[in-house]
């Protein structure tokens, strides 16, 4: 062999050695180490993507929506593409390279300035040998950017002109460069600040970032603070209308780094609207975690949801994966879904929305995909069903509320107020209301978030409201024979009844009764408080707790049957009424004193009397429901008490309020004291007995620490009742609720 | 010579190889390309390259390689001329000036036809024995090189510029330099090299950072995004502080690492993933799914070689590998076969050029050396440079069709 072919054939070993190298390197890549590319090749293109679950809608109890989702957009921004592609925070970004201080994302204008002071720069000074050649890099991009964005060159032309002109080291500005004309550039840049100007505005209106530019400023502080990181996307509004979202959807190319995407938003329907106590009643919906106190309890809701959405049933079943690279990919869906879950799950923080929550709230779905490099989805693997949150019908009825929103705008004038209706027989709550809305705290005013009319100040003293009961008890009493004190020895009301023993006070009524004071039916209607005082001294403290049990504002003992409802369930924060004899008198807690309930317990107790069954209070239709608890008194008992109260409106106390009584209402004033003599809980309870003998409404309405006795309560009732016959499109309501017509 | 001889002496081996090879180029091509919306398949304009480049191919055999001897200034000179004109008329894509624009949507690449320039001139330089066994025979052919090298490297091409390096290495040695003098020219070079990263462009050292970063990651790092440690009891504070102190650490090791698979270690991580993935037959072509979902940047080019290992696998990767491998061995061969010094050479620098360019497109493929743009002969999209393959193959063919001796000098034809 000679010289010449044994080099070559040295060279021939080398390369055969050189190839033997690279097949080590894709021996150990494709057969040593397959598994561990296969996972991430899987990964690569492996998605989750969630399916955004709609929660359920409430509405009334003929289904009228009163909340529901609606579809809305939310506007995000990505502050590293809006620096590096959109020509106005470019611009700023680029201008910042030469000038510092000069220019800044705060002011609008400023950009339109800095990316005209960039594009007159001369080509030369993108050059290295003009600066360095991180910064030259770095103003080339931007001014790349700006060209492209404020003029119809495409990038490319743009780069390709731009860098022929700076290696030629053209003294030509970089506008004369790409042949752009000064005053196009000009306008389009106006127009480009005069169009992000529109877009703060209108994330201000629809309650978004309140401040864009000085958001815009702190991304890039935070940018500058850690360098190489890319920034998180903002999100600058979350419940943008579709006919917002479709105009900055046409112009979204010209805000780069601004991107809509789909959101929900949990949004009253304009006739709930107009129901302002409806809106407080039904509660508020949040997105989870959003309220430093979610704590443990968000954690404990997400790791359920998780666990029920059984995350491994989205993974096929032939997996070409190792067992760990399995339970990987099943902790990665788990990790997915609860990031999701937490990102754009809601639940419902108070009111109907919170007490029904497990009904309301759906449950995300996920869809296992295969995805390209440009996160298209090409292939459906496995899929979770979507579980959409279930409608919920509260026992509301929008019209009666809307009448009753009417009443307590009309006479709550300066007054704190409360009104609730139930229906007399089932216990539906069909209209509940209080006024004002708003509360004062420390000198701010507050949003209210607690349900008006449940809670705050309802839970008042319900005075003579509690007469109907201790007359019921005396009855009964003396049929059972239990103690109490025989009426025919009942002395007339002379109004003072006796002296407050150690006070110069006296036990005394509002009015000189006389002889009528002796008579079960006229006391109730009168209200005669002498009358009462020797019924409490009959029964007793046992005698008076008997009866406000019966009233089911008390419980006897915790192993009868509860007589008080603690809980309606989608009321949340109801206050439980109370009987608190403590530091009154006997014959003071005979005529309603210590004894705290709220409108609602009190037209529960009132529609017991219409019926002689204590209802269980509901507010949402086809909710599981106690029976009503039958008063076992028997009906002439009864009777007198209802006489009592049809007395009440016709010629009692009540009497000079007009229509009530002819439309059959039964009921009565109730007053009590809550500082002096001048500030009371005026109140008015009772029922209304339909001509056809059927009780169908009963009602409670209060107005707090105000001087009047109950007549302003009265009325109020009477203008919701008048109301409601007055009710333009009414007539099924008024045939069920006025006439007493039973339901087709 | 007749024709008929022509055909009777021409090395068939090399034609098969070579057609085999452009074969796979154009399944491979059209693999990579299927998912690009154009209006002319790339598959189609690469078969009109490989049909316009045997038609050159077939002239350049007929024509005896004497005569490219002669020219070998004349086309050494035109290509380090289009080189010098590219700053000019030269077209910028992905911020590089290595085309001329041609009708048609064609682009030629002058660095591919200025190997073969390359090779030819230093063929015709180290033809004469006493030149090559000279300090003179060494000191010519590196200046010989650095021409053409460094206004490659200027574009920047830094792949396209190193290639010519081991051809340069090769022919010296195989025409006579001592082999000490070739190692000490090897050891310059490292030098160089290491010199030559102090004046790279911050990309290429971002590159060279990177690779040598990324053999940290493998095989058990697959990023997984630290969780953060829970909030402690108040006794437990301080151990709450360092386990958070180790969660930052991590995290902002797994930032760096996310940071950099999306941009600098994007492509040769995208490119490993698809080998690694390919296993021992691959996804069948057409099917990988790094090609086809688009993970895989400038695969019909810079990274065909990871297209066939992921769609073919490691067994179809070992046949092109091994194609390529038996090409340059057969042009060896003809090497060894010829009576006569300049084709000898010219086959010994093709031989190199085709299988150092081969390898190490391989190797970026597989990331064993920095990221760099190197199509692979035959098989990558590219006109140029499947042009000037086959011309590199036809020369080659050429000097294996004509065995006569002739003397080592001018005018033996």
């Amino acid at each position: 062999m000679s010289g010449s072919a044994r080099r070559i054939l040295a060279v021939g070993i080398l390369l055969v050695l050189g190839a033997v190298v690279v097949l080590g390197a894709l021996a150990r890549s494709m057969l040593h180490d397959h598994a561990l590319w296969l996972e991430r090749s899987y990964r690569n293109r492996w998605a989750f993507r969630d399916v955004p679950t709609r929660r359920g809608s409430i509405c009334d109890r003929h289904g009228v929506p009163l909340v529901r989702d609606q579809p809305r957009f939310a506007l995000e921004l990505d502050y590293d593409t809006f620096r590096r592609r959109n020509p106005l925070g470019a611009a700023v970004a680029g201008a910042r390279l030469l000038w510092p201080d000069a220019f800044d994302h705060a002011h609008f204008d400023a950009a339109e300035t800095a990316a005209l002071r960039l594009l007159q720069l001369p080509a030369k000074a993108l050059h290295a040998e003009a600066s360095s050649k991180e910064l030259a890099r770095d103003l080339r991009f931007y001014v790349s950017s700006v060209a492209d964005g404020l003029s119809a060159k495409p990038r490319a032309e743009c780069v390709r002109l731009l860098l022929a002109a700076v290696a030629d080291r053209s003294e030509l500005a970089v506008l004369d460069v790409l042949g752009l004309s000064r005053d196009q550039v000009a306008r389009t840049a106006r127009r480009r600040s005069e169009s992000l100007r529109q877009l703060a505005a209108i994330l201000r209106a629809n309650g978004g970032e309140a401040d864009l530019g000085a958001l815009l400023e702190k991304q890039w502080d935070e940018r500058i603070a850690d360098r190489g990181r890319l920034l998180p996307v903002r999100t600058l509004a979350r419940s943008l209308p579709f006919e917002v979202a479709a105009d900055l959807a046409c112009a979204l190319e010209e805000w780069r780094g601004f991107r809509l995407r789909p959101a929900v938003d949990r949004g009253t329907s304009d006739l709930a609207a107009q129901l302002p106590s409806v809106s407080s009643l039904l509660g508020v919906v949040t997105p989870l975690g959003t309220h430093r106190n979610d704590g443990d309890r968000l954690k404990g809701m997400v790791d359920d949801l998780v666990e029920k959405a059984q995350v491994q049933d989205a993974l096929p079943d032939d997996l070409d994966l190792s067992e760990d690279a399995v339970a990987r990919l099943q902790a990665r869906a788990s990790s997915f879904l609860r990031n999701r879950v937490m990102l754009a799950g809601r639940y419902g923080r108070s009111g109907v929305e919170s007490a029904m929550e497990s009904m309301l709230a759906g449950q995300l779905g996920l869809r296992f995909v295969e995805r390209d490099a440009h996160a298209r989805e090409r292939l459906l693997y496995r899929s979770l069903d979507v579980n959409p949150g279930h409608d919920v019908r509260v026992t509301l009825d929008v019209a009666l509320q809307g009448v009753l929103e009417r009443v307590l705008d009309t006479h709550a004038r300066g007054l704190d107020t409360a009104m609730a209706v139930i229906d007399a027989r089932s216990g539906d709550i069909l209209a509940i209301g209080g006024r004002p809305l708003t509360i004062e705290q420390g000198g701010k005013l507050l949003e209210r978030t607690i349900s008006p009319a449940v809670t705050w100040r309802n839970a008042g003293y319900v005075g003579s409201l509690a007469k109907p009961f201790v007359l019921l008890e005396q009855l009964a009493a003396e049929r059972a024979g239990l103690p109490h004190s025989d009426r025919a020895s009942f002395i007339p009301c002379e109004k003072r009844y006796k002296e407050i023993p150690g006070t110069p006070r006296w036990l005394e009524c509002d009015d000189f009764h006389g002889e009528d004071g002796r008579d079960p039916a006229l006391a109730v209607a009168e209200s005669c408080n002498v009358f009462f005082f020797q019924v409490a001294e009959g029964l007793g403290m046992e005698g008076l707790r008997r009866a406000f049990a019966r009233a089911g504002w008390f419980d006897l003992a915790a192993d009868e049957r509860a007589m008080v409802q603690v809980r309606v369930p989608g009321v949340s924060g109801l206050s439980r009424p109370r009987v608190d004899p403590q530091g009154h008198m006997l014959q003071h807690v005979g005529i309603g004193y210590g004894v705290k309930a709220s409108a609602l317990s009190v037209a529960r107790a009132y529609a017991a009397l219409a019926t002689g069954r204590l209802p269980t209070l509901g507010l949402v239709v086809d909710a599981e429901r106690s029976p009503a608890i039958d008063l076992a008194v028997p009906a002439d008992d009864l009777a007198l008490v209802q006489e009592g109260l049809r007395r009440c409106v016709t010629e009692g106390t009540a009497a000079s309020v007009s229509g009530l009584a002819e439309l059959g209402v039964h009921g009565k004033t109730g007053t009590a004291e809550v500082n002096s003599k001048d500030e009371n809980n005026a109140w008015f309870a009772g029922y209304l007995l339909a001509p056809s003998g059927r009780p169908t409404l009963a009602f409670a309405a209060v107005a707090y620490t105000v001087e009047d006795h109950g007549k302003e309560s009265a009325r109020m009732i009477a203008d919701f009742l008048h109301g409601l016959a007055a009710l333009p499109s009414g007539e099924a309501l008024r045939r069920r609720w006025l006439q007493g017509e039973e339901d087709r | 010579m007749s024709p008929r001889r022509l055909l009777r002496d021409l090395d068939w081996y090399l034609v098969l190889l070579a057609g085999a090879l452009a074969l796979m180029g154009l399944l491979f091509v059209d693999s990579a390309t299927a998912d690009v919306d154009t209006e002319t398949s790339a598959a189609g304009k690469h078969a009109l390259v490989l049909a316009a480049g045997a038609v050159v191919a077939v002239g350049v055999v007929v024509v005896h390689y004497a005569r490219f001897m002669r020219a070998a200034w004349l086309l050494y000179g035109l290509s380090i001329v289009s080189l010098l004109l590219l700053p000019w008329f030269g077209m910028v894509i992905n911020g590089a000036r290595r085309w001329y624009r041609l009708p048609g949507g064609f682009a030629l690449q002058p660095a591919e036809f200025a190997k073969l320039a390359l090779i030819v001139v230093l063929a015709s330089y180290l033809r004469f024995r006493h030149k090559a066994t000279t300090w003179e025979g060494l000191f010519v052919p590196v200046l010989i090189t650095l021409v053409p090298a460094a206004l490659i490297l200027k574009q920047p091409d830094l792949g396209s510029s190193m290639v010519l390096w081991p051809v340069l290495l090769a022919m010296c040695f195989v025409a006579g330099t001592p082999l000490r003098a070739v190692l000490g020219l090897l050891g310059v070079g490292a030098l160089a090299l290491g010199v030559g990263y102090l004046f790279m462009h911050d990309y290429q050292r971002t590159r060279i950072q990177v690779w040598l970063e990324h053999f940290d990651w493998q095989p058990e790092v697959v990023p997984i995004q630290p969780e953060e440690p829970a909030v402690e009891a108040a006794a437990a504070k301080e151990a709450h502080a360092a386990a958070l102190a180790v969660y930052r650490d991590e995290r902002e090791a797994y930032d760096r690492m996310q940071t950099l698979l999306r941009s600098s270690a994007y492509q040769p991580w995208q490119a490993l993933i698809a080998i690694g993935s390919g296993g021992m037959s691959g996804f069948g072509v057409g099917n990988g799914p790094q090609n086809v979902h688009g993970f895989l940047p400038y695969r019909e080019s810079d990274y065909i070689f990871a297209v066939v290992a992921e769609e073919t696998g490691f067994v179809g990767g070992l046949l092109v590998i091994g194609l390529e491998l038996a090409l340059a061995v057969r042009i060896l061969t003809v090497a060894a076969r010829s009576r006569e010094r300049f084709g000898r050479l010219l086959a010994v620098g093709v031989a190199v050029y085709l299988a150092a360019q081969s390898l190490m497109h391989v190797a970026v493929c597989a990331w064993v050396v920095p990221a760099t743009g190197l199509p692979m002969p035959f098989l990558s999209q590219g006109g140029s440079s499947t042009l000037a393959a086959l011309l590199a193959v036809a020369l080659v063919a050429n000097v294996s069709a004509r065995r006569e001796p002739v003397l080592a000098a001018d005018g033996f034809v």
